[in-house]
């Protein structure tokens, strides 16, 4: 659904860095708190070390990189002499976007892969040789008094030159062109003529891209001791053939130039090179910077995106007492992210029992109508009638129970005694003496809320999760709110962050409400925001290829499982969104679609890889998005991780329909009362079949 | 400029005689088995009729028919040129050739033209049938498993420019596929993006469906940087059934594009029936060959083979082709 509101101006509207002009990427440009240049410091632009910048979608690289770039050089110059700026900042950014080259055409036709790489590779060189020329033409202007010479040394590089020696940058630039031009005749004829001989390369790999830069050097007294910088992005748009090449150009470049590669994680095809086969190796012939998993673990990183937010919300008018103003451009964010939170209303909170939040159970229910007691009931005089109650005998017994369970006003301790129940049942314990003993020991908890007690430990690890299920059993939308839980959902994705903020304010505006006005923005349209959003984002992480499906679709499962784990009578951990698994005993496929999840960021990758005593090797975890969890009414903490056996996460990812039905099917039965087999058998945790099984970690 | 409505089109009741100017020496048809593309090759009135089978439906060898041009793997230049190298006995430019699009792939299609152009032909008749419905309905889906590629279409890659300042722009004939419609635009994320949507659509509910779709697109069809900034645009409107006034339509955004704004590259792709991609095609032939423009499209690995129910009407289009040296009439 897309909203419009002509009302209230949506400042989140324009999430990608694509959809922004120079000059809006320059007002837009926001950084980490903190010392100034902290975005620029990442990359390093005067560095001449080469780096690859790995970032997922909306982790802000193509921002980055073209904040870097000559254009925008050009916008910060803001009337300066470019060359002074320029040699403020230490370097000539070109900014190379590899999406333009189209770069899927260099392949098939009947031409070996050999003759598609070298007329690519003469390709690339001709469209960086013309990047490079246009920003050297227009930093140099018309008055540059070694135009012609610097033209003249440029045609030198070539080994068959073309006819005409250009006088100009600009006649430069369109023999260039002209090259460009007879090359995609060829490329593009050879669906006919199912030949490339015609293409002749004339120059050297390589050396357009080096020379220029060293020659505008040469030629140019103020570039000296700088460096041409070529930023470029989209690298998951060429072909491994083709990221060899890239590669090598890397690997073999030479001052004054260096190479900063911007890509999607999954984007690097390979590190080889053309030189002998040779890998680039980090450290050695690159620096890596992952951008997103920077962000997540930075902790400047909430502060940044309070910035980002303020910067949005200033430019779109929302700041008429220049608050907001003020407040981004202090070194300590704390203050700025204090008042952005009360721009969304939020329950307060109010430890053990939570009655705010809990509080639609008293509104709604009588005492004794209550959904999670009815379904108790009925449970067990189901269980009793099969003989699976231990202890009841008597046909009252089950009310008896439920009774006892009881605490009308506390529905958070009332929903603790249910859970708790649920847990002596699963150990097979007298249900009657059970529930009396919970009674006693609610009614201690409730008057002197101890956290040491049994109440109080249960309430300690499982109170999102118990919350959450009085919000399912009272048909309530799960809730995701506040400007802080936003913050944790983004996970380092800057865009995700905007994409929630952008469909909250939709909702806001369609809801009749003046968002970032005097009134916080509603939980209503909070929640029906926070739910396109995570919508949007599992379509949005997709890419294309059968590994890519396999992907979304393990996820799907995966996130499925784990809601029907959270919403048992007896889940066995907190705040699950985890899992855990030897890795390298699943299936190639398998693991190339979680190692893709991870690369999109469908699934984060948990650092602490463990041994696990059930299953031999290392355990990997990963934990589902924050941002994919409202979806599936998943928390949004990670705590527990459920430990899969190489084997299911096989079904989950790769399997059919049925049998992943199967795998939901015997994980979950295990948490329902009356916890037993179809046959009645119990379910037993023996040490063999945890070899099977594996359980929560 | 040319004038695209000078083309000729015309449409038949499916029950009526085979009309004579659609009478042929060579009939072409892409083989499936729905009832709007086999009940047409069976009446249609030709001295040769030649099936086509695309690989990507996923025939059985039973499935075939008998003395079909089965594709051989490659791409859409090699399944075209394929067959037509089975053709090099025939004088094809002295030949009266009817093609019927109804079951050709898309990219295939349009490279169907730019070959018989490439070969001399000036002009054939076309024809395009509509079904009854479709037969999910909205939850149509023609495009059967994930997208293996978005890339150029073989005969439709321009030249382009490398600047890096977004100001490309990327037309999207839009239809039923939203994934399709997403794919393509996450593919020319840089560019300023306008929809062009199927009205009058071939049946009156069709068009609602395929908005429905549409709908599910829509944050993928973000307004790029060329485009106008925190606005969605309105979407253009061409009628499915008719590739002339598509490729006018097409000429008119184009014309309004570059008079608004400087337009570096220009990106075309018809994601929605085949008439409108013949329209795309012939608009890109006249118009773009040769020049920073291109036609780019979501590659799937299979196609559902039946996706329709029903024949409505027959439509047939006289196509006129550009000569091959002639040059196209766009400026970039």
């Amino acid at each position: 659904m897309t909203i419009q509101s002509r009302e209230a101006p949506n400042p989140f509207t324009v999430t990608k860095a694509v959809d922004f002009t120079d000059e809006q990427i320059l007002k837009t440009f926001v950084d980490l708190p903190g010392e100034p240049g902290g975005f620029v410091k990442l990359i390093n632009p005067t560095s001449p070390m080469p780096m690859i910048v790995l970032g997922g979608k909306g982790s802000g690289r193509t921002h980055l990189m073209r904040y870097l770039s000559y254009p925008l050089q050009k916008v910060r110059a803001a009337g300066r002499p470019l060359s002074e700026q320029l040699k403020a900042e230490g370097y000539l950014g070109v900014f190379v976007r590899c999406e333009g080259l189209n770069a899927g055409r260099f392949e098939g036709r009947h031409q070996t892969a050999d003759v598609w790489l070298t007329v690519f590779a003469y390709y690339f060189d001709l469209w960086l040789a013309q990047l490079v020329l246009d920003a050297i033409a227009n930093v140099t202007g018309t008055a540059w008094s070694e135009e012609t010479s610097f033209c003249s040394d440029v045609w030198e590089l070539f080994d068959l030159p073309p006819t005409e020696k250009p006088a100009d940058l600009l006649s430069l630039i369109g023999v260039l062109r002209d090259l460009q031009r007879g090359v995609d005749v060829e490329v593009n004829n050879a669906a006919f003529t199912r030949s490339l001989e015609r293409v002749v390369a004339r120059t050297t790999r390589g050396r357009l891209v080096f020379g220029i830069p060293e020659l505008f050097e040469r030629h140019c007294e103020w570039f000296r001791g700088m460096l041409v910088v070529y930023l470029i992005d989209e690298f998951e748009n060429l072909t491994e053939g083709q990221q060899e090449y890239v590669n090598t150009l890397l690997r073999e470049k030479r001052l004054p130039t260096s190479i900063k590669i911007g890509s999607r994680r999954y984007g690097m095809r390979t590190y080889r090179t053309l030189s002998a086969g040779e890998e680039n190796r980090e450290g050695s012939e690159f620096e890596l910077l992952p951008l997103d998993q920077q962000l997540r673990t930075d902790p400047r990183y909430p502060g940044f995106v309070c910035r980002l937010i303020a910067r949005r919300l200033v430019q779109g008018g929302y700041d008429s007492d220049r608050t907001l103003e003020i407040l981004e451009k202090s070194d300590l964010t704390s203050a700025l992210r204090e008042h952005l939170r009360g721009k969304f209303e939020e329950l307060p909170s109010d430890p053990p029992f939570e009655r705010p939040s809990t509080a639609f159970i008293t509104e709604n229910y009588q005492p004794d109508q209550r959904p999670y007691l009815l379904r108790l009931r009925d449970k067990l005089q189901r269980a009793q009638a099969r003989n699976l109650a231990p202890g009841m005998k008597r046909p009252e017994d089950a009310a008896s129970v439920v009774e006892a369970l009881q605490a009308p006003d506390t529905p958070l301790l009332e929903r603790t005694n249910i859970f708790l129940l649920y847990q002596s049942w699963y150990r097979g314990e007298n249900l009657l003496e059970s529930a009396a003993m919970l009674r006693d020991l609610s009614s201690q908890y409730a008057s002197e809320p101890d956290p040491k007690s049994l109440h109080g430990r249960i309430l300690g690890h499982f109170k999102t999760d118990l919350i959450a299920q009085l919000l399912r059993e009272g048909r309530q939308t799960q809730r995701y709110l506040g400007l802080d839980t936003f913050i944790l959902m983004s996970t380092g994705l800057p865009r995700a962050l905007l994409m929630l903020l952008k469909h909250i304010h939709q909702w806001a505006a369609f809801n009749g409400e003046t968002p970032y006005g005097n009134v916080p923005v509603s939980i209503r349209s909070q929640l029906e925001g926070v739910l396109q959003a995570s919508t949007w984002f599992f379509h949005d992480v997709r890419t294309t290829g059968p590994t890519a499906a396999r992907a979304q679709q393990g996820v799907d499962r995966l996130a499925s499982l784990m809601r029907r784990m959270r919403f048992s009578d007896k889940p066995v951990e907190s705040s699950l969104t985890t899992f855990a698994t030897n890795l390298s005993e699943t299936s190639t496929d398998t693991q190339r679609a979680v190692r893709h999840a991870a690369d999109v960021a469908m699934l984060i990758d948990v650092p602490e890889g463990q041994k696990d005593k059930n299953m031999r090797g290392v355990v990997e975890k990963f934990q589902i998005n924050p941002m994919l969890c409202p979806r599936y009414d998943l928390p949004l903490a990670r705590r527990g991780a459920v430990a899969l056996h190489p084997w299911e996460v096989d079904v989950i990812f790769c399997g059919t329909p049925d049998e992943f039905d199967g795998v939901t099917r015997v994980r979950v039965e295990r948490m329902m009362a009356p916890f037993r087999r179809p046959d009645g058998a119990r379910y037993i945790d023996e040490p063999g079949q945890q070899q099977n099984l594996p359980g929560i970690q | 400029m040319l004038k695209y409505d000078i083309f000729y089109r015309e449409s038949y009741t499916p029950n009526g005689p085979w009309p004579e100017a659609a009478e042929a020496d060579l009939f072409v048809s892409a083989y499936n088995p729905s009832i709007r593309v086999t009940r047409v090759f069976e009446n249609a009135l030709a001295k040769e009729k030649k099936w086509l089978v695309h690989r990507e439906y996923g025939f059985l060898d039973t499935e075939i028919p008998a003395g079909a041009y089965v594709d051989g793997g490659g791409d859409e230049a090699d399944f075209i040129a394929g067959f037509f190298d089975q053709l090099a006995g025939y004088d094809l430019k002295t030949l009266s050739i009817c093609v019927d699009i109804t079951g050709f792939m898309r990219p295939h299609l349009m490279f169907l033209f730019r070959y018989l152009m490439h070969l001399g032909v000036k002009q054939l008749n076309v024809l395009y049938s509509e079904p009854v419905q479709y037969a999910e309905r909205q939850k149509t889906t023609f495009a059967k498993g994930e997208v293996t590629s978005v890339r150029q279409v073989a005969g439709y890659e321009g030249h382009h420019s490398p600047d890096s300042t977004g100001s490309d722009l990327l037309i999207i004939g839009c239809g039923y596929e939203h994934d399709l419609i997403s794919y393509v635009a996450e593919a020319k994320a840089t560019a300023g993006k306008l929809q062009l949507q199927c009205f009058p659509a071939l049946r009156p509910d069709f068009y609602q469906e395929a908005t429905l779709r549409e709908e599910l697109a829509t944050e993928s069809v973000s307004p790029g940087s060329g485009g106008a900034q925190g606005e969605q645009l309105s979407p253009y409107l061409a009628p499915a059934y008719d590739p002339f006034e598509t490729a006018a339509v097409l000429h008119d955004i184009v014309k309004g594009e570059t008079e608004r704004r400087e337009v570096k590259n220009i990106y075309l792709s018809p994601v929605a029936t085949r008439a409108q991609a013949l329209g795309f095609a012939l608009y890109y032939l006249y118009e773009w060959r040769g020049k920073a423009a291109s036609v780019i499209y979501p590659f799937s690995a299979q196609y559902a083979q039946d996706t329709s129910i029903g024949l409505a009407q027959v439509w047939r289009y006289v196509v006129e082709l550009p000569e091959e040296n002639a040059i196209p009439s766009a400026t970039p």
